[in-house]
């Protein structure tokens, strides 16, 4: 891995987008959001769907306008110093969220895979894996992901069949949940879950050109809000509001949950596959993110020597709090809170600044 | 002498081990260096030009004596003419030695030296790097060709690289049986007027240094010296020993072409330029190794090749420093671009019709002399998994087969690894009376289940290797025979369940199922790797390893072109890498490759779709 | 670069190597605990009986030498009841009584006593719920007497695997309608979202001495008999075990049993009814012939209403019927004959419906979910938990 990533295309682009937000179906953000919008969950993904492309579309217009990535661009509309803030922000927003999915992730392969193991251990191993893909490089990382979307949707898609059975749609209504504008609040909300829409913005130089960038983010963030929403509908379809807000997995639950006849059940084995390598890959993701933005930052030569530091340091960051509740309800009041700068604020300042500057330059 | 010391030497004598006498054991000597080389060198090439001197000189007494017995008396024409050659031989002679320094340089290699004037000094020099005394592979045969003043010449080559009826027929019989017509050689450039008008060889070309000479004799070429010039004629009489085209052992098909590459390079080159009879084939041939001087061709097709394909090719190859390669797997190594991974980065096929069909997608072949495998770059992993008749069976079927290759190796990586992590940690994932008849037929057995997978899994190895080793016809029966006989046994004798035997079973043949050898081999080393991390994570150690071999593999390039091609990265597809599609949708070639010419067949290859049938023209 | 490559393996490799199989089980150190029966006991107790597979009697032949004498004269499963004061200990117990470690992942079905249904399973079902070890899937009963006398006594012949037993059982339930499959995470869904009440399949041990224990109440359209478990009139070598009725919950406490009549009932208006078998009084001769017919439930739409609070319900039932056997010989499928016939068989249904209906009401549960029609009439969630009391007092029209 070099400074630059390599070329990548809508395929990969469309892989970084999707697994980035695609993961925290397997995690327990969905079950928290039930909370709040009860029956009308699933619609929450579609808002945040709506949301997202308003973002892509405002810094779609605000890279059209500057030059080169969006460091690049924050650095010709806000100047240096904001910039430079600015990249702090995302740098401590990426590196948060690898080090909080590193810890769920590994309480997760406790609960649902290797309940005697050692907490250090899974976190250790997934660090090492981590570690080791990161050095094959983000190009690597990304075309293995765009490997794994189909199998990701496909499995999400067998899933969902298969459990059919179980289905109460009646779960679904009364179909507004607690009204509709609560609904759209709580979307609003929860957008702070999709922070992967700006990854191809940020490694806009790899990317072909900015058509490339908008087609990966529309085409990953669209499928992933859709299967969202799918899976989601399905998880409270399959266990009514009340019981589907206790759950801490909700994939893992569905995929328990499958039982056609004496031959096809107990397969959410099967889905250890898919979450471990999904959360492996999406992690890995927001470490580079982290440090290519840390290289941007302080215009570093090569990033390989920092990924061990890094993920030392992450890894012991996630081992750091006492229970996986706490991390949970932290990890739930960041993403409805503290990420949504990244999602409304900055680039709402970059946009208006891009308009700004665009308008002058008309009048000039 | 007292009775004590009497008594003591008997004592000694019976205590003392006394080393018997033998001749010393041979050992190598570690050679030391020393700096006194140079001067050694130096003396020996001082003594070298002495000697040189000397044999002129000899020389030029001989001939002063053959002209004073000659002017003695009245001469005939001819005998003065031939004096006359022999004395400008002699002042050529000279000029060649008088400059010594130039001649016999202290630095010079003996190979750049220029073929010398005189037929001794010549004769000496291939004597001396050819070690002619011990060294019997080298033929020195003298001879004159009569003509108005008759020529002294010299035919060098080496046995068993030359065919002996092309050099009588070729280069003894013109020379000297027909000889009887006068011939006049007019003085001067000897060597240019033979090689035109009285060599009838197919391939002749003047040689004006050693190096030159020895590499025509080392392919197999003759060469001639003649007395006073100071070129030699490099004669084709290439007449190897060589296996002649056989059938394919390892890649046979049930459809398509027959024959195999055999170890000789022009011959294989030929079997593929005869599936491609066009100009645009370039055949570019490089030498491989400073002392094996092996010929390695380079074959593409020069409208449909992306240059820097060529030019990357052509720079490793070039840039190889080694001192001998005698097999094309040996080169894979040495240009491939991963070498810490032992998945095959370049695809080695013993069949020309798959290196022409390769060629024709815009990948290159190159072969190495002596190697009956060619390689095809670069290449993907897919391309791996291509049978030999796909090309020839309905798309379906061909389909198909390559799903099934596919399945087969993902079976081999996952399932020992599936059955161990199944087996230790996630024994909820199997239905309740599967994993009772598991645990059932565990019961007996003494042994954790990732013993008994890997000693079985050895146990196959063996069998495998030993199969190869066991000569002829016996080998595949013992392997099967083996095979069955060991995992009954091991099964009756309580060491192994009978599941582990159907597990390593399945998974044997699963790997056999993969056409290319050298990937078989890397997925077997893969299992292994994943069943110990299995039975230490159980599905997530597995999990981990997939990830980790995935992007490994999107990461990988072979030539400068991704691995994974074309699904990581996505590239347009052409319908014949992972599935086939039917052949007249193939019209592209691979995206990945970047190739001059993207369009392989129009848009409508089937041109009798879109025309009237062949009786119905007229309208009638 | 090489050296730096084998000490990255190495250390990978050592790193790995204190993982050490951490926590991993061969699959012959494990006991298969296949099902779980829950007792109530003095002092609010629970006796927890565990039904354990025998691994070895389920590997005949092929095996090693000295497994087939054994498997011939072993049991197939073992049973082990213990008097414990919370289901947590009982893990703790079974794992100090037994020499292989018991894992409950593959727990089919767990049954409970009448008694401790009637007291509430909101409790035990959490325990069964929330442990990771078991999953939601598996199949919930109560049984009669004690679960386990059921479970002892509960012997198929034709099964060499109890859970196969079980799974067979619930897989064939579409077959007849006079008993339904209910599974843990049904019961738990039905609990914790409003909606629909909880039910429980109904099982019980027949004493096989072939007297006939009917349900007293009988329409005059019915010919044959419904009956609960214990009460089917058989003999033979079979199983006595049997499935009839269903057992109905309001929250999580049983509140009574619905016979097999009114349980088809229950599976018609859940639309679960593919297939059945129903014997009526032959309109035209209702002395003493009857008529044969198998059913096959084509739909079932439910409509729901909310009338000034009061919530109506419509249930369209269509039904189709194949003649199996007339004693009478009067030709059904004649044009005039046809409608009688039809009338006869939709007062029966709906008399049976209608009674069901009735039951249900007086014991204030709701097992079809009418409730979850109601649903979508609801402007948003919050008046859900107001409403899903006054559920239960409704109208019904079929």
């Amino acid at each position: 891995m070099s400074f630059q990533p390599g070329r990548m295309g809508v395929a990969e682009g469309m892989a970084l987008v999707f697994v980035t937000t695609f993961t925290s179906i397997f995690l327990t953000s969905w079950p928290l959001a039930i909370d709040s919008a009860t029956t009308a969950t699933w619609m929450l993904s579609l808002i945040n769907g709506l949301i997202g492309i308003g973002v892509l579309y405002s810094q779609a217009y605000v890279l059209q306008n500057t030059s080169g990535d969006l460091y690049a661009a924050c650095q010709e509309l806000v100047g240096v110093v904001v910039t430079r803030l600015i990249a702090v922000y995302y740098i401590g927003i990426y590196l948060l969220d690898a080090c909080l999915l590193l810890r769920q992730f590994a309480e997760s392969t406790l609960l649902t895979a290797l309940p005697e193991l050692s907490f250090e251990i899974a976190v250790g191993w997934y660090v090492f894996l981590i570690v080791l893909i990161l050095f094959i490089g983000i190009e690597a990382i990304a075309r293995a992901s765009y490997l794994f979307l189909p199998m990701a949707v496909l499995i999400v898609f067998i899933v969902v069949a298969l459990l059919t059975p179980q289905y109460q749609f009646m779960y679904l209504a009364p179909w507004n949940g607690p009204g509709f504008p609560n609904v759209v609040m709580a979307g609003i909300h929860s957008v702070g879950l999709n922070m992967g829409i700006l990854i191809p913005f940020i490694l806009a130089r790899s990317f072909q050109n900015s058509r490339t960038i908008k087609n990966s983010v529309l085409y990953g963030f669209g499928l992933s809000s859709f299967i969202k929403s799918l899976t989601l509908a399905a998880y409270i379809a399959a266990f009514g509001t009340g019981a589907a807000r206790e759950k801490v997995f909700p994939f893992y639950e569905m995929a328990r949950l499958v039982y056609i006849n004496r031959y096809i059940q107990r397969i959410e084995s099967l889905i250890i596959f898919l979450w471990a390598m999904m959360g492996i890959l999406n992690v890995a993701i927001e470490i580079y993110i982290g440090l290519y933005l840390l290289g941007r930052l302080f215009n570093l030569p090569t990033l390989r020597p920092l990924i061990i530091p890094t993920a030392l340091i992450l890894a012991e960051l996630a081992m750091f709090p006492g229970e996986i509740g706490s991390v949970i309800a932290f990890h739930h009041k960041v993403h409805w809170s503290f990420y949504n700068i990244g999602i409304y604020i900055i680039p709402g300042i970059l946009f208006a600044a891009a308009l700004l500057r665009a308008r002058r330059r008309q009048s000039c | 002498m007292n009775i004590f010391s009497k008594n003591f030497k008997a004592f000694k004598e019976l205590v003392v081990f006394q080393p018997t006498q033998a001749p010393p054991p041979f050992v190598v000597e570690e050679t030391e260096k020393s700096g006194s080389t140079t001067t050694q060198e130096q003396t020996r090439l001082a003594l070298e030009e002495h000697e040189a001197l000397l044999r002129y000189a000899r020389r030029v007494a001989i001939t002063l004596e053959k002209v004073k017995n000659t002017l003695a008396e009245p001469a005939p024409n001819e005998k003065l003419a031939s004096l006359r050659a022999e004395l400008d031989a002699l002042s050529k002679q000279k000029a060649h030695v008088s400059p010594l320094i130039s001649t016999y340089s202290l630095t010079q290699d003996p190979l750049d030296q220029p073929v010398s004037t005189s037929l001794e000094e010549n004769t000496l020099a291939l004597e001396q790097l050819y070690n002619l005394p011990y060294n019997k592979d080298l033929v020195l045969r003298n001879i004159t060709i009569p003509s108005s003043i008759p020529i002294v010449a010299t035919l060098a080559f080496i046995d068993g690289l030359v065919d002996n009826n092309i050099i009588s027929q070729t280069i003894l019989e013109p020379l000297m049986s027909l000889g009887r017509e006068n011939r006049d050689l007019i003085r001067g450039d000897t060597a240019p007027q033979i090689a035109a008008r009285y060599l009838p060889s197919s391939q002749v070309k003047p040689a004006f240094f050693l190096r030159e000479v020895t590499s025509g004799l080392n392919l197999g070429d003759t060469a001639i010296f003649f007395d006073g010039a100071a070129e030699a004629l490099i004669v084709e009489t290439k007449g190897q020993e060589h296996r002649g085209i056989d059938r394919p052992a390892l890649e046979q098909s049930v459809r398509g072409s027959q024959a195999a590459f055999s170890e000789t390079l022009r011959a294989n080159t030929g079997l593929i330029r005869s599936l491609l009879r066009t100009n645009d084939l370039v055949t570019e041939i490089l030498t491989l190794g400073t002392r094996s001087n092996t010929l390695c061709a380079v074959m593409y097709l020069k409208s449909v090749i992306n240059p820097a394909l060529v030019q990357e090719a052509k720079f490793r190859i070039n840039s190889i420093n080694v001192d001998a390669i005698s097999e094309s797997g040996t080169l894979q190594l040495f240009i491939e671009d991963h070498p810490m991974i032992p998945y095959p980065q370049a695809l080695s096929t013993e069949r020309p019709d798959r290196v022409a069909a390769a060629l024709s997608e815009g990948r290159l072949a190159i072969l190495v002399d002596g190697a009956s495998f060619a390689l095809v770059a670069p290449i993907s992993l897919f391309t791996l998994f291509h049978g030999a008749e796909d090309f020839s069976f309905s798309w379906l079927a061909a389909s198909f087969l390559r799903l099934i290759r596919l399945l087969g190796a993902l079976l081999t990586i996952l399932l020992p690894a599936f059955y161990i992590a199944i087996n230790y940690f996630h024994q909820e994932a199997l239905p309740t009376d599967l994993i009772l008849t598991i645990g059932g037929a565990r019961e007996m057995v003494p042994f954790p289940a990732i013993v008994e997978i890997l000693s079985m899994e050895f146990a196959f190895e063996l069998v495998r290797e030993g199969g190869i080793r066991v000569p002829g016809m016996l080998g595949s029966t013992i392997g099967i025979v083996g095979a069955i006989t060991l995992g009954q046994a091991a099964v009756s004798a309580g060491i192994v369940s009978p599941i582990t035997v159907v597990i390593v079973a399945v998974t044997g043949l699963a790997s056999y199922a993969i056409p290319d050898y050298s990937l078989a081999f890397s997925i077997r080393l893969t299992r292994i790797t994943f069943e110990i991390l299995a039975a230490m994570l159980g599905l997530v150690g597995l999990a981990g390893g997939l990830i980790t071999i995935i992007v490994l593999l999107c990461g990988m390039k072979s030539l400068g072109v991704p691995y994974l091609a074309p699904v990581g990265p996505k590239t347009t597809p052409g319908y014949d890498m992972v599935i086939r599609g039917p052949v007249y949708s193939q019209e592209l070639r691979p995206d990945e490759l970047n190739p001059k010419d993207r369009r392989r067949q129009s848009s409508v290859a089937r041109g009798w779709t879109q025309e009237a049938p062949a009786g119905k023209k007229d309208g009638s | 670069m090489l050296s730096r490559f084998i000490a990255a393996a190495v250390l990978a490799a050592l790193c790995l190597s204190l993982v050490g199989c951490y926590g991993s089980k061969e699959s012959d150190s494990v006991a298969y605990v296949q099902i779980i029966g829950v007792d109530v006991a003095a002092g609010g107790k629970r006796k927890i009986t565990t039904q354990i597979a025998v691994p070895l009697s389920t590997s005949k032949g092929g095996g090693p030498p000295g497994t087939e004498e054994k498997a011939g004269t072993s049991k197939r499963w073992v049973f082990n009841t213990m008097l414990v004061s919370a289901p947590a200990e009982e893990a703790n117990l079974l794992r100090s009584t037994m020499s292989r470690s018991p894992r409950e992942s593959h727990v089919s079905v767990v049954i409970f006593s009448e008694e401790i249904a009637r007291q509430g399973l909101g409790p035990d079902a959490t325990q069964y719920i929330r442990n990771r070890d078991y999953r939601e899937t598996l199949f919930m009963l109560v049984v009669t007497g004690t679960a386990e006398d059921y479970m002892k006594h509960n012997n198929p012949a034709l099964e060499s695997s109890i859970s196969k037993y079980y799974e067979l059982f619930f897989e064939k339930a579409s077959e007849t309608g006079t008993y339904l499959p209910s599974t843990l995470h049904e019961f738990y869904t039905r609990l914790k979202t409003p909606g629909a009440s909880p039910y429980a399949a109904y099982t019980g041990i027949n004493p096989m001495t072939g007297i006939a224990n009917p349900v007293d109440h009988k329409q005059p359209e019915q010919k044959a008999d419904a009956y609960l478990p214990g009460g089917i009139p058989r003999t033979g070598t079979e199983n006595p075990a049997e499935f009839s009725g269903l057992v109905v919950f309001r929250a999580d406490k049983m509140v009574g049993v619905l016979n097999s009549y009114e349980t088809r009932a229950v599976a018609i208006l859940q639309n679960k009814l593919p297939l059945g078998y129903i014997a009526v009084v032959d309109p035209l001769k209702p002395e003493k012939d009857m008529i044969n017919l198998a059913i096959r439930c084509e739909y079932t739409k439910i409509t729901a209403d909310l009338d000034g609070g009061m919530p109506i319900f419509n249930a369209e039932v269509k039904i189709d019927g194949d003649i199996y056997g007339i004693s009478s010989d009067i030709n059904y499928e004649a044009p005039g004959n046809r409608e009688i016939l039809e009338q006869q068989i939709a007062d029966f249904l709906k008399g049976q419906i209608t009674a069901m209906l009735k039951h249900t009401q007086e014991l204030g549960t709701d097992p079809v979910g009418f409730g979850l029609y109601l649903r979508p009439k609801l402007n948003s969630t919050k008046p859900l938990t107001l409403t899903s009391t006054s559920l239960l007092k409704f109208a019904a029209q079929v």
